[in-house]
Protein backbone atom coordinates (compact mmCIF):
# COMPACT_ATOMS: atom_id res chain seq x y z
CA UNK A 1 0.00 0.00 0.00
CA UNK A 2 1.48 3.38 -0.58
CA UNK A 3 1.68 6.47 1.66
CA UNK A 4 -1.04 7.97 -0.45
CA UNK A 5 -3.44 4.73 0.34
CA UNK A 6 -2.55 4.87 3.45
CA UNK A 7 -3.19 8.55 4.48
CA UNK A 8 -7.14 7.71 2.21
CA UNK A 9 -7.60 4.94 4.39
CA UNK A 10 -6.91 6.95 7.28
CA UNK A 11 -8.86 9.97 6.51
CA UNK A 12 -11.72 7.86 5.41
CA UNK A 13 -11.83 6.38 8.91
CA UNK A 14 -12.01 9.85 10.47
CA UNK A 15 -15.24 10.70 8.06
CA UNK A 16 -16.93 13.39 10.04
CA UNK A 17 -15.46 12.99 13.33
CA UNK A 18 -15.23 16.43 14.77
CA UNK A 19 -12.06 17.58 17.21
CA UNK A 20 -12.65 20.39 19.17
CA UNK A 21 -9.22 22.76 19.20
CA UNK A 22 -8.49 25.39 21.89
CA UNK A 23 -6.28 27.69 19.60
CA UNK A 24 -6.36 30.24 22.56
CA UNK A 25 -6.53 34.34 21.20
CA UNK A 26 -4.11 36.05 18.96
CA UNK A 27 -2.52 39.52 20.05
CA UNK A 28 -3.24 43.30 17.60
CA UNK A 29 1.03 42.36 17.09
CA UNK A 30 -0.03 38.95 15.25
CA UNK A 31 -2.70 40.60 13.15
CA UNK A 32 -0.73 43.70 12.47
CA UNK A 33 2.44 41.22 11.45
CA UNK A 34 0.10 38.96 9.29
CA UNK A 35 -1.28 42.25 7.23
CA UNK A 36 2.50 43.70 6.85
CA UNK A 37 3.35 40.12 5.44
CA UNK A 38 0.89 39.99 3.23
CA UNK A 39 1.16 43.56 1.94
CA UNK A 40 5.08 43.21 1.62
CA UNK A 41 5.51 42.08 -2.39
CA UNK A 42 2.00 44.48 -3.15
CA UNK A 43 3.80 47.48 -5.78
CA UNK A 44 1.85 49.92 -7.98
CA UNK A 45 -1.14 50.12 -6.13
CA UNK A 46 -3.42 52.79 -7.53
CA UNK A 47 -5.62 52.23 -4.43
CA UNK A 48 -2.45 53.22 -2.11
CA UNK A 49 -1.49 51.37 1.21
CA UNK A 50 -4.34 49.65 3.22
CA UNK A 51 -4.67 51.53 6.98
CA UNK A 52 -7.57 50.63 8.95
CA UNK A 53 -7.26 48.06 11.54
CA UNK A 54 -9.44 44.94 10.80
CA UNK A 55 -7.97 41.68 11.00
CA UNK A 56 -7.38 40.12 7.57
CA UNK A 57 -10.64 37.96 6.72
CA UNK A 58 -7.98 35.27 5.81
CA UNK A 59 -5.68 35.30 8.76
CA UNK A 60 -7.83 32.18 10.95
CA UNK A 61 -7.71 29.80 8.09
CA UNK A 62 -4.10 30.49 6.73
CA UNK A 63 -2.66 29.98 10.20
CA UNK A 64 -1.31 26.56 9.93
CA UNK A 65 -0.17 25.29 13.86
CA UNK A 66 -1.76 26.58 16.21
CA UNK A 67 0.08 27.08 19.98
CA UNK A 68 3.60 26.31 19.97
CA UNK A 69 3.50 23.34 17.67
CA UNK A 70 5.95 20.48 17.51
CA UNK A 71 9.52 20.01 18.03
CA UNK A 72 11.95 20.32 15.34
CA UNK A 73 12.55 16.74 15.40
CA UNK A 74 9.06 15.92 15.46
CA UNK A 75 8.71 17.41 11.93
CA UNK A 76 8.63 15.47 8.35
CA UNK A 77 11.85 15.68 6.41
CA UNK A 78 9.43 18.91 4.19
CA UNK A 79 9.46 20.51 7.17
CA UNK A 80 5.62 19.77 7.60
CA UNK A 81 4.03 18.53 10.98
CA UNK A 82 3.07 15.20 11.01
CA UNK A 83 -0.62 15.61 11.37
CA UNK A 84 -1.77 19.02 10.63
CA UNK A 85 -5.74 17.91 10.32
CA UNK A 86 -7.72 16.81 13.36
CA UNK A 87 -5.84 14.51 14.59
CA UNK A 88 -5.37 12.44 10.95
CA UNK A 89 -1.49 11.91 10.05
CA UNK A 90 -0.63 12.31 6.49
CA UNK A 91 3.03 11.94 7.35
CA UNK A 92 5.30 10.99 3.80
CA UNK A 93 2.56 12.96 1.88
CA UNK A 94 3.95 16.10 -0.75
CA UNK A 95 0.77 18.48 0.48
CA UNK A 96 -0.72 21.51 -1.35
CA UNK A 97 -3.89 23.89 -0.64
CA UNK A 98 -6.09 23.29 -3.42
CA UNK A 99 -8.39 26.25 -2.56
CA UNK A 100 -10.78 27.60 0.54
CA UNK A 101 -14.60 28.15 0.31
CA UNK A 102 -15.22 30.72 3.46
CA UNK A 103 -18.27 32.01 4.96
CA UNK A 104 -17.24 35.49 7.22
CA UNK A 105 -19.66 35.84 9.97
CA UNK A 106 -17.10 38.37 12.46
CA UNK A 107 -14.12 39.72 12.92
CA UNK A 108 -11.47 37.71 14.84
CA UNK A 109 -11.53 39.91 18.62
CA UNK A 110 -7.62 40.51 19.16
CA UNK A 111 -7.10 38.97 22.82
CA UNK A 112 -9.95 36.83 23.00
CA UNK A 113 -9.90 33.11 23.46
CA UNK A 114 -11.06 30.89 20.58
CA UNK A 115 -11.96 27.09 19.56
CA UNK A 116 -11.79 25.25 16.46
CA UNK A 117 -13.82 22.51 15.47
CA UNK A 118 -12.26 20.45 12.39
CA UNK A 119 -13.33 17.45 10.45
CA UNK A 120 -12.34 15.84 7.46
CA UNK A 121 -15.68 16.15 5.11
CA UNK A 122 -14.39 14.49 2.02
CA UNK A 123 -11.41 12.29 0.87
CA UNK A 124 -11.31 10.73 -2.77
CA UNK A 125 -8.57 9.05 -4.48
CA UNK A 126 -7.71 9.85 -7.86
CA UNK A 127 -5.00 8.86 -10.60
CA UNK A 128 -2.89 11.98 -11.46
CA UNK A 129 -0.44 12.03 -14.68
CA UNK A 130 1.85 11.28 -11.99
CA UNK A 131 0.54 9.11 -9.52
CA UNK A 132 -2.13 8.58 -7.28
CA UNK A 133 -3.53 11.73 -5.98
CA UNK A 134 -5.27 12.35 -2.49
CA UNK A 135 -8.06 14.95 -2.44
CA UNK A 136 -8.74 15.96 1.18
CA UNK A 137 -11.95 18.30 2.17
CA UNK A 138 -11.23 19.92 5.49
CA UNK A 139 -13.89 21.22 7.27
CA UNK A 140 -13.22 24.27 10.06
CA UNK A 141 -15.16 26.24 12.27
CA UNK A 142 -13.60 29.29 14.29
CA UNK A 143 -15.75 30.94 16.77
CA UNK A 144 -14.93 32.70 20.35
CA UNK A 145 -17.51 32.74 23.50
CA UNK A 146 -20.13 35.14 21.70
CA UNK A 147 -20.51 33.04 18.26
CA UNK A 148 -18.90 31.44 14.87
CA UNK A 149 -16.17 33.66 13.50
CA UNK A 150 -15.73 31.93 10.57
CA UNK A 151 -16.70 28.70 8.46
CA UNK A 152 -13.60 27.34 6.46
CA UNK A 153 -14.17 24.33 3.82
CA UNK A 154 -10.74 23.96 2.35
CA UNK A 155 -9.38 21.59 -0.41
CA UNK A 156 -5.43 19.65 0.52
CA UNK A 157 -4.11 17.89 -2.33
CA UNK A 158 -1.46 14.94 -1.44
CA UNK A 159 0.73 12.78 -3.54
CA UNK A 160 3.34 10.76 -2.23
CA UNK A 161 7.04 11.71 -1.94
CA UNK A 162 9.09 12.11 -4.43
CA UNK A 163 11.34 8.90 -4.75
CA UNK B 1 -5.92 55.85 2.09
CA UNK B 2 -8.39 54.69 0.80
CA UNK B 3 -12.06 55.67 0.39
CA UNK B 4 -14.62 53.74 1.44
CA UNK B 5 -16.92 52.61 -1.33
CA UNK B 6 -21.09 52.59 -1.32
CA UNK B 7 -23.36 51.07 -3.22
CA UNK B 8 -24.67 53.81 -5.26
CA UNK B 9 -20.79 53.79 -6.61
CA UNK B 10 -21.19 49.88 -8.21
CA UNK B 11 -22.66 48.12 -10.90
CA UNK B 12 -22.24 44.86 -12.81
CA UNK B 13 -18.96 45.51 -14.90
CA UNK B 14 -16.98 47.93 -13.17
CA UNK B 15 -13.73 46.80 -13.09
CA UNK B 16 -11.80 46.71 -10.02
CA UNK B 17 -8.00 48.82 -10.57
CA UNK B 18 -5.63 46.40 -10.84
CA UNK B 19 -3.12 45.31 -8.04
CA UNK B 20 0.34 44.37 -9.01
CA UNK B 21 2.11 42.08 -6.44
CA UNK B 22 6.31 40.96 -6.95
CA UNK B 23 6.70 37.70 -4.09
CA UNK B 24 10.36 38.14 -2.65
CA UNK B 25 11.61 35.70 -0.60
CA UNK B 26 11.14 38.27 2.71
CA UNK B 27 7.43 37.72 2.14
CA UNK B 28 7.26 34.05 1.89
CA UNK B 29 9.48 34.21 5.05
CA UNK B 30 7.23 36.68 6.67
CA UNK B 31 4.30 34.40 5.74
CA UNK B 32 5.58 31.45 7.12
CA UNK B 33 6.49 33.00 9.96
CA UNK B 34 3.16 34.35 11.22
CA UNK B 35 1.33 31.52 10.17
CA UNK B 36 3.71 29.23 11.84
CA UNK B 37 4.13 27.08 8.70
CA UNK B 38 7.62 25.40 8.36
CA UNK B 39 7.16 23.53 5.52
CA UNK B 40 10.63 23.79 3.44
CA UNK B 41 9.33 24.20 0.19
CA UNK B 42 8.35 28.27 1.34
CA UNK B 43 12.12 28.91 2.36
CA UNK B 44 14.67 26.12 1.03
CA UNK B 45 15.15 26.60 -2.51
CA UNK B 46 17.22 23.11 -2.35
CA UNK B 47 14.60 21.31 -0.91
CA UNK B 48 11.72 23.22 -3.52
CA UNK B 49 14.10 21.90 -6.35
CA UNK B 50 13.83 18.37 -5.20
CA UNK B 51 9.93 18.43 -5.96
CA UNK B 52 10.61 19.78 -9.47
CA UNK B 53 10.19 22.94 -8.66
CA UNK B 54 12.65 26.26 -9.91
CA UNK B 55 12.64 28.02 -6.40
CA UNK B 56 10.80 28.66 -2.93
CA UNK B 57 7.05 28.85 -3.81
CA UNK B 58 4.80 31.24 -2.79
CA UNK B 59 2.03 30.05 0.02
CA UNK B 60 -1.50 29.12 -1.45
CA UNK B 61 -2.94 30.73 0.78
CA UNK B 62 -1.28 34.24 -0.29
CA UNK B 63 -2.14 33.67 -3.42
CA UNK B 64 -5.78 33.93 -1.66
CA UNK B 65 -5.07 37.26 0.29
CA UNK B 66 -4.27 38.89 -2.40
CA UNK B 67 -7.35 38.40 -4.20
CA UNK B 68 -9.08 39.48 -1.12
CA UNK B 69 -6.26 42.95 -0.81
CA UNK B 70 -7.51 43.68 -4.66
CA UNK B 71 -11.17 44.07 -3.07
CA UNK B 72 -9.69 45.82 -0.23
CA UNK B 73 -7.64 48.39 -2.27
CA UNK B 74 -10.86 49.14 -3.65
CA UNK B 75 -13.84 49.14 -1.22
CA UNK B 76 -11.68 49.99 1.53
CA UNK B 77 -9.52 48.29 4.14
CA UNK B 78 -12.63 47.95 6.68
CA UNK B 79 -15.23 46.85 3.98
CA UNK B 80 -17.35 43.58 4.98
CA UNK B 81 -16.77 40.43 3.24
CA UNK B 82 -19.53 38.16 3.79
CA UNK B 83 -17.81 35.16 1.45
CA UNK B 84 -14.92 34.47 -0.16
CA UNK B 85 -13.71 31.19 -2.67
CA UNK B 86 -10.69 30.68 -3.85
CA UNK B 87 -8.35 27.78 -6.44
CA UNK B 88 -5.23 27.32 -5.95
CA UNK B 89 -4.15 26.88 -9.99
CA UNK B 90 -0.69 27.08 -10.59
CA UNK B 91 2.52 27.79 -8.60
CA UNK B 92 4.22 31.36 -7.98
CA UNK B 93 7.85 31.95 -7.16
CA UNK B 94 9.87 35.42 -6.08
CA UNK B 95 10.11 36.98 -9.18
CA UNK B 96 7.28 36.81 -10.60
CA UNK B 97 4.62 39.63 -11.56
CA UNK B 98 1.58 38.58 -10.53
CA UNK B 99 -1.46 40.72 -11.47
CA UNK B 100 -4.26 40.72 -9.44
CA UNK B 101 -8.30 42.13 -11.41
CA UNK B 102 -11.43 41.86 -10.56
CA UNK B 103 -14.83 42.55 -12.19
CA UNK B 104 -18.54 43.55 -10.43
CA UNK B 105 -20.90 40.44 -11.68
CA UNK B 106 -23.87 40.64 -9.73
CA UNK B 107 -25.46 43.55 -7.41
CA UNK B 108 -28.31 41.86 -4.76
CA UNK B 109 -29.77 44.70 -2.35
CA UNK B 110 -27.13 45.29 -0.44
CA UNK B 111 -24.34 42.50 -1.52
CA UNK B 112 -21.96 43.02 -4.50
CA UNK B 113 -20.61 39.99 -6.05
CA UNK B 114 -16.63 39.78 -8.06
CA UNK B 115 -14.75 37.57 -10.03
CA UNK B 116 -10.98 38.01 -8.94
CA UNK B 117 -8.42 36.61 -10.69
CA UNK B 118 -4.62 36.35 -10.05
CA UNK B 119 -2.51 35.64 -13.15
CA UNK B 120 1.38 35.81 -13.48
CA UNK B 121 3.81 37.53 -16.50
CA UNK B 122 3.00 35.07 -18.89
CA UNK B 123 -1.12 35.56 -18.77
CA UNK B 124 -1.18 32.20 -16.95
CA UNK B 125 -3.96 32.04 -14.23
CA UNK B 126 -2.22 31.36 -10.83
CA UNK B 127 -5.77 31.66 -8.39
CA UNK B 128 -8.98 32.67 -9.36
CA UNK B 129 -11.46 33.18 -6.86
CA UNK B 130 -14.95 35.33 -5.92
CA UNK B 131 -15.61 37.42 -3.28
CA UNK B 132 -18.93 39.10 -2.13
CA UNK B 133 -18.92 41.69 0.09
CA UNK B 134 -21.70 43.99 1.92
CA UNK B 135 -21.79 47.61 0.64
CA UNK B 136 -23.19 50.29 2.41
CA UNK B 137 -25.60 52.86 0.84
CA UNK B 138 -25.00 56.33 1.30
CA UNK B 139 -26.65 58.49 3.95
CA UNK B 140 -29.65 59.90 3.13
CA UNK B 141 -30.03 57.49 0.08
CA UNK B 142 -33.03 54.87 0.38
Amino acid sequence: MTTVEQAFATASRALGEVTRVELGSVSVRDLGRFQVAVWGSVQDSAAGPLDGTRPHPLFLSSVLVWGAGPPESALLPDGNAPDPFAGVSLGGLRLMGGGQELTMHRDVVSDTPMVMEVSIADVTLRQGRSGPLLVLVVQRRFSDATGPLLDCRETFLGRDEVA
Amino acid sequence: MTTALHLEDVSVGIKLPELVVRPTPITLFRFSAVTWNPHRIHYDAAYAATEGYPDVLVHSHLHGCWLIECVRAWAGSDVRLTSFSWQNRRYAVPGDVLTVSGEVTEVDNDLVTCDLREVNQDGETCAPGRAVLRLPRREGES
